[in-house]
């Protein structure tokens, strides 16, 4: 094998080497020759190359040959040999050469690689490197570094007090060995083998800088910021490398225990917002939700965002999610009051927008926080009617089942702050079956430097990719796609809800508030009772009961054109009854008709029905009452 | 024949006009039909409203039913239903009731 036969980049080495790099065939036969060898000897490579070695030995050195050929033979190495040899021009030079037999591959030694070095090239540099010794003189033990000179081996020909005598050390027990075999690193072959990389690479001109382990006299291991630099020489070539190192295990560890002590931090508020989130969310049937909470992921990124679920004393399913200023331990706590303070306070406002005045009033009060946004809904799972309000929160994304997702951008008043800005706004929607809600903290879609519209815009466009999961792929999904994408300075709530009142068979339609519906009602109700095993008297009375229920929406709900809509919603619950909700939106009026005949309708249906039950409120009117469905068994 | 598919079929009779509803009555077709038969036993000596073929009514219509009684009383004249008994709950009876004023 011959150097020509190694990779190109090898050659690469061979030839931009400062050293003549000459190899031959056991007969002496000169196989290749580099561009160093062409400098230091004279020949060109076309006119040596197939010339005998000998060529260059003077006549009285010859013998030496012989002796080198017998070595390689046996396989032996030879080392920095110092000699003379003859240039093309017949002047005599000093070399030190170094010989290394070339095995082929089953290992016969079929020729030899040798390296020769102008010695006074090397005289030269040496002369520099001491020149520049002093030169660092003032830098090396005036200065709280350690700094030292190496030679392009690696070889450690300086060091400064402050690396000996601080560490413990003395100037022989590390001068003149191979830098990355100093004492300095003897705890770790890893870092000793990054120094020789990197002596290495600094010899050809490389700057190496990293934070590496090591060792002083007494054992103990410390940390220093070392670099190797290249030094040049007027001509650019690199003469020798200049270790510098700090010292920063202190720093690190100050450094090290701070992290620690912000991660127990983390831990503890991680923890405490966990325990103040609803370890289970109940919900009516009709209505499928799924949440979830990710920390932030910077160190105290953790604490101020919230969600619930909880119920209402009229039938309704509430949810809640909001976001508290600020991070870290008084942040959740400050979470854990607000989102206990609202599902307190619901129960006991008429409308959401008023439960988050109230709200606001008892941020007003307590010095739990000054500034939170909160975002609140409230859903009548029988009929799908959402009545929601914001306080500065971002808006809801609603995704109907079919059609285009849209904002429920209604209800804003400003955050809370204590502030008594008096009553917050509500608004109201009628959810179509099997749509979808989707709640969320900023911290989902802001982007440091984004504006919010571009945030909401890309939660928006993968709005309606959602519209078929569930809500726990929901969540999946979301975070996914907004969550999970490296470093995010914000702790993140969503909380997905899907209006499915049919999910369980029951019957649920909404239609317009319009006499002329009535028909398609009762055919609508008729097919979904045929597919169940009621009696033809039970099928009359549930058609008659929500035949007047409706009635009474569609004469006494809306007194305006186009009229708003009319919800029914039929279950059949366990116990064998038919549980009835009719839901209008409007608000109840009297029309001309005298209170008789309303009265009339009424008489009918409690007649028919139990536990009949009629609500007005602003938002509209609910009916609701049950009916046996095997009369004999109820009778 | 209305277009929520009530019919109404007027036979005249010697002395009484029989009148037959088949389909729904509801809140859609009340009115018109309130008029119409408003009209016809203004028109007639005596009625007979035939509600075999009605298939759903409700208090509307049962409004109706006792507003023509009442002017029927008023002028002197005869009103009477003829319907199968209703299904409701409680009462059952397999003739036909008839009421008159």
């Amino acid at each position: 094998m011959t150097i020509e036969a190694q990779p190109a980049y090898f050659a690469a080495v061979v030839d931009t080497s400062n050293d003549a790099i000459v190899s031959k065939a056991l007969d002496g036969t000169i196989t290749s020759w580099n561009a160093s060898a062409t400098r230091i000897f004279g020949y060109d490579r076309d006119e040596i190359v197939g010339l005998n070695i000998r060529t260059l030995i003077p006549p009285e050195l010859q013998r030496e040959e012989d002796e080198i050929l017998r070595r390689l033979r046996a396989g032996e190495y030879i080392e920095h040999y110092e000699t003379v040899r003859l240039t093309k021009d017949g002047r005599r030079i000093d070399v030190s050469l170094s010989i290394s037999p070339i095995t082929d591959d089953t290992g016969r030694v079929i020729g030899a690689a040798k390296i020769a070095r102008d010695i006074t090239t090397r005289r030269e540099a040496e002369e520099q490197l001491l020149a520049a010794t002093v030169k660092f003189e003032s830098v090396f033990n005036q200065s709280g570094i350690f700094a030292g000179i190496l030679d392009l081996e690696g070889t450690l020909r300086e060091i400064n007090d402050l690396a000996v005598d601080w560490c413990g050390y003395t100037r022989d027990e590390v001068l003149d060995q191979p830098f990355w075999a100093t004492r300095w690193w003897r705890g770790s072959e890893v870092v000793q083998d990054r120094l020789r990389e990197a002596t290495l690479k600094a010899a050809q001109g490389d700057v190496f800088r990293e934070r590496l382990r090591y060792w002083i006299a007494d054992g103990s291991e410390r940390l220093v910021d070392f670099a190797l630099h290249p030094i040049r020489d007027d001509s650019g070539a690199v003469r020798f490398l200049y270790p510098t190192g700090i010292d920063i295990t202190d720093r690190v560890r100050a450094e090290e225990a701070l992290l620690a002590l912000e991660a127990e931090e983390r831990e503890i508020a991680l923890g405490l917002q966990r325990a103040l989130l609803p370890a289970k969310l109940v919900v009516p049937e009709g209505v499928s939700v799924s949440a979830r909470y990710e920390a932030g992921s910077t160190a105290l990124e953790v604490g101020g965002d919230w969600y619930d679920v909880f119920a209402l004393p009229d039938g309704r399913v509430a949810f809640t999610v909001g976001d508290v200023v600020g991070h870290g331990l008084a942040a959740a706590a400050a979470m854990g009051q607000l989102r206990t303070a609202l599902a307190a306070l619901a129960p006991y406002a008429e409308r959401p927008g008023d439960a988050l005045t109230r709200l606001d009033d008892f941020v007003g009060s307590t010095d739990a926080t000054d500034f939170a946004t909160v975002c609140y809904g409230a859903l009548d799972p029988a009929t799908g009617a959402f009545e929601y309000a914001s306080a500065g929160h971002p808006p809801i994304l609603l995704v109907p089942p079919t059609g285009a997702p849209r904002w429920l951008a209604g209800a804003q008043s400003p955050p809370l702050w204590g502030g008594n800005l008096g009553d917050r706004p509500t608004a109201m929607t009628v959810l179509e079956p099997g749509s979808l809600l989707v709640l969320y903290s900023d911290g989902l879609i802001e982007r440091r430097g984004e504006l919010i519209e571009d945030s909401l815009g890309r939660l928006m466009a993968v709005g309606a990719s959602l519209s078929d999961l569930s809500p726990f792929d929901v969540c999946q999904s979301l975070l996914t796609t907004f969550g999970i994408d490296g470093i995010r300075d914000d702790d993140i709530a969503v909380l997905a809800v899907r209006f499915e009142p049919d999910a369980k068979g029951g019957f649920y339609l909404t239609f317009p508030a319009e006499p002329q519906e009535l028909s398609g009602l009762r055919q609508s109700m008729r097919s979904w009772l045929e597919g169940r095993d009621v009696p033809g008297e039970t099928r009359d009375a549930v058609l008659l009961a929500v035949g007047e229920a409706c009635s009474n929406s569609i004469e006494h709900a809306y007194h305006s054109r186009p009229p708003g809509e009319v919800t029914v919603r039929i279950d059949e619950q366990l116990d064998d009854f038919f549980a009835v909700t009719v839901r209008d939106y409007g608000r109840f009026l009297p029309v001309s008709d005298s209170p008789e005949d309303r009265g009339r309708g009424t008489t009918l249906m409690k007649a028919l029905t139990s536990d009949f039950a009629r609500t007005s409120t602003g938002e509209g009117t609910t009916v609701r009452f049950r009916l046996p469905i095997r009369v004999n068994e109820h009778a | 024949v209305t277009d929520t598919g009530l019919s109404v079929e007027l036979e005249y009779l010697q002395e009484r006009t029989l009148v037959r509803l088949n389909g729904d009555i509801d809140l859609s077709n009340i009115n018109d039909l309130q008029q119409r038969l408003e009209l016809t036993a203004d028109g007639s000596l005596n009625v007979v409203l035939d509600l075999t073929g009605v298939s759903y009514l409700d208090s509307q219509g049962l409004r109706l039913i006792k507003r023509l009684h009442e002017r029927a009383e008023l002028r002197g004249s005869v009103f009477a239903t003829v319907a199968p008994a209703a299904p409701s709950r409680g009462r059952r009876s397999n003739s036909r009731t008839w009421t008159s004023t």
